[in-house]
């Protein structure tokens, strides 16, 4: 079948940013179609996944959710070391138990790349952790500031007014007065939706003891993390009271991989205002395939579809999607596997003259620091995390190495050690403690456990790509993605300069460091004869990158396609740099900007 | 094994009260739970769990149940085993492999139920709730827990 209705747009992706154009072009009044890879959201979805993750023997960011071979996504259990020569995909002529065994990625190494997605309504909105940073005015100007990558296309005054459009529709809790750091200034008299979430014990502790701590000429400042998720509301400045509808955060510690009573925004919420515009139609169950073009205007005419039932079942039906705007909207790594695939009319894929797309693959590689408090901190209550470090995310330092953010973790060793299930079974299995022996012991260690998480700046880099697998494909036969990533000397001197703070860190607050295997991530590496390990942020950017120059970047600052007319490519995979702060705020800005330029665009 | 046995081994090896185990207003029916699937043909091999309630008599009657613990069961490689399966349960209400020893690092084979995750008693020791689970109010991380459950005895 072919849609026979003429939409405006089609929109490849019911996740964050193809939710947020849908919703704002819907409410200009013109018709949008969403093809949405995915299973639909529906209201038991939320308890549904709940189950599941309490039933998973391994609670991972991707445990609520099922595997669909259908619209396969990759899972943290799957990041490995990688051999030389990287070991080819277990059973590849067979997606399911390919997929099963061996992961949906096809990691070529040198490194594995740690992080994860979602594919379903909502997108990775739904194991979102809730972190709403905004940029700082040089990670936007970071060749022009410190000779390293490239600049953006835009100002953070440019910036500035869609940060203020993206926080009031996720709901964001923060203080005005303490995110005015390095630079970052707001409109006047901006006011947050709600007030800064309550820092936890472990927060106030760090607080006090690095109150006089200076690295690299910034004072290691303990600040509220501007949280996507309910506090107490403010009073905005036209006298209402904000209101969203939805629960305060009742803590559970839980963000990621589900807030279980929605207390934090995910984007099944503006999908639904979306659809309830009543000019936006969505297609679930539907993975674009193939874009089509007009090869003498360059125009896309059409975007090919593929249909199923059921997550491991057989393709059920086809068609083409045509509109006359199209927005490619399906995650930096899907978003660039769809451009390089749909090569049947041009051998480089859609938007890819200047052969960027699918490059400068990013994340914000994480080094894990975690140990034991001398006095209690009472960790796994509250959000998993309320407060963080940000003066580290600039200085000159930056033209030799990469800045980090340090995030405080209020989950004790849950990420880097698996705590408390690792911890038990060595209290039980090894130890043979029971009865009041064991929870002395459990009272003692578990109260004091806390850890940091550096996210660590990645340089664009041609040499870190995705391009879609030539052999291995998924149920659906449409090709996995096939990853080659690395990090490079800029990247590692983060990560020697993240250690040093630890230990600075450490002893400030006289910690014990824990001596937990560290080699279970599977990222390690050396640097300067020393052994470092890093893991995933879940942060994935920089496949379509923006720019003001078409040879080198795949979109203008509005994210529509230097080649095609009528092609927009928005998410993260626009992001010329990674900066440091959790990039979802950022990509959401960047999407209301791309709505004005979209609906403008119509208007025509 | 009784029902009561199966409890009172249980307030032995966790720590708890009678009153946590096996409550008089049971709403959760934990410890039937645990006992059901300890007494489902496959899941304990046969003449284990019997062995455990015989070991269980002895400790009991011996005037001392802690030390009669340690004296027969946890002097015994089979039935220790079975028995830290058991504090496993009802700290974390997950399943390990009985054929393995339970080791830093393992996974387990399955999660009892989302009762038994939701009712596990790691949490609560340490003054948390389960990940996924809170009944607290917002804001209530911002200061130390009111008490541990139950107290530290020294």
């Amino acid at each position: 079948m072919s849609t026979t209705q003429k939409y405006d747009a089609i929109i490849v992706g019911g996740g964050w940013a193809g939710s947020t154009i849908a919703w704002k072009l819907g409410m200009a009044g013109k018709k949008v179609l969403i093809l949405e890879a995915g299973i639909p959201f529906q209201s038991d979805n939320r308890e549904e996944f709940v189950e599941t993750f309490f039933m998973a023997t391994a609670k991972t960011p991707e445990a609520p959710y099922s595997q669909n071979y259908n619209a396969p996504r990759p899972s943290v259990l799957d990041i490995k070391q990688i051999s030389n020569p990287p070991a080819p995909p277990p059973d590849c002529g067979n997606p399911i138990v390919s997929i099963d065994k061996g992961g949906y990625f096809i990691q070529q190494g040198p490194m594995p790349f740690g992080s994860t997605y979602e594919r379903l309504a909502g997108g990775t909105s739904w194991h979102w952790l809730g972190t709403c940073l905004r940029l700082m005015p040089n990670d936007l100007k970071l060749y022009s500031t410190y000779g390293v990558g490239v600049d953006w296309p835009m100002t953070y005054d440019d910036l500035s007014p869609y940060y203020d459009e993206a926080e009031f529709e996720i709901g964001v809790s923060a203080d005005v007065d303490e995110q005015m750091i390095h630079g970052i200034t707001f409109s006047p008299d901006y006011i947050y939706p709600m007030q800064r979430i309550p820092p936890s014990v472990l927060d106030q502790v760090l607080t006090e003891g690095l109150k006089d701590i200076v690295i690299d000429s910034n004072p290691l400042t303990v600040t509220g993390t501007p949280a996507g998720r309910n506090g107490v509301s403010n009073i905005m400045n036209d006298g209402t009271v904000y209101n969203n509808g939805r629960r305060l955060c009742q803590g559970n510690t839980n963000c990621t991989p589900i807030c279980p009573i929605q207390a934090k925004y995910d984007a099944t919420i503006t999908l639904n205002k979306a659809l309830q515009t009543g000019n936006v139609d969505i297609l679930y169950q539907t993975v674009a395939s193939n874009i089509l073009i007009d090869t003498a205007s360059g125009e896309v005419t059409g975007i090919e579809y593929k249909q199923y039932q059921t997550k491991n079942g057989p393709q059920t039906g086809a068609g083409t999607a045509t509109g006359s705007r199209y927005i490619i909207a399906a995650h930096a790594i899907e978003a660039a596997k769809l451009l390089l695939m749909s090569n049947s009319q041009l051998e480089a894929g859609i938007a890819n003259i200047s052969g960027q797309v699918g490059r400068n693959l990013m994340d914000h590689p994480v080094n894990l620091s975690w140990g034991s408090m001398p006095d209690p901190v009472y960790p796994f209550r509250g959000p998993l995390s309320t407060s963080g470090i940000e003066t580290t995310r600039d200085g000159s330092f930056r033209n030799t190495r990469a800045a980090y953010r340090i995030e405080i973790g209020n989950e004790g060793w849950n990420w880097p050690a698996g705590s408390p299930y690792t911890q038990l079974q060595g209290y039980v299995g090894e130890q043979g403690l029971f009865g009041q022996d064991l929870i002395n012991q459990i009272q003692h260690d578990f109260v004091r456990q806390f850890r940091l998480g550096y996210l660590i700046e990645q340089l664009p880099e041609e040499t870190n790509y995705i391009v879609p697998s030539t052999t291995c494909k998924d149920n659906l036969g449409i090709p996995r993605p096939e990853i080659h990533y690395n990090l490079d000397e800029y990247t590692r001197a983060g990560f020697q300069a993240a250690e040093e703070a630890s230990v600075t860190i450490f002893g400030a607050v006289n910690a014990i460091p824990s001596t937990a295997n560290r080699a279970a991530t599977g990222g390690e590496f050396t640097y300067q004869n020393e052994t470092y390990y890093s893991s995933g942020a879940g942060h994935v950017m920089g496949t379509h990158r923006m720019g003001d120059d078409k040879d080198t970047s795949v979109t203008d600052a509005n994210m529509k396609s230097w080649d095609h007319n009528n092609l927009y490519i928005v998410g993260c995979g626009s992001f010329p740099t990674s900066a440091t702060a959790n990039p979802t705020l950022t990509m959401m800005a960047l999407a209301f900007k791309a709505s004005d330029a979209i609906i403008a665009d119509l208007n025509k | 094994m009784t029902l009561n046995d199966f409890a009172n081994l249980s307030v032995v090896l966790t720590g708890y009260p009678l009153s946590t185990i096996l409550p008089q207003l049971d709403t959760q029916h934990q410890a039937q739970e645990f006992l059901d699937f300890l007494q489902t043909p496959g899941n304990v091999p046969a003449g284990e769990l019997d062995n455990l309630a015989a070991a269980w008599q002895k400790a009991a009657g011996s005037g001392d149940p802690v030390q009669g613990v340690k004296t027969y069961i946890m002097a015994d490689a089979t039935l220790a085993r079975l028995a830290q399966n058991i504090i496993m349960l009802w700290y974390l209400g997950v399943w390990y492999d009985l054929g393995a020893p339970l080791a830093t690092g393992s996974y387990p084979t399955q999660v009892i139920s989302g009762k038994a995750y939701k009712n596990g008693l790691a949490w609560g020791t340490m003054g948390a709730h389960p990940m996924g689970y809170s009944e607290e109010n917002f804001g209530y991380w911002n200061t130390v827990p009111p008490s541990l459950n139950p107290q530290p005895s020294n």
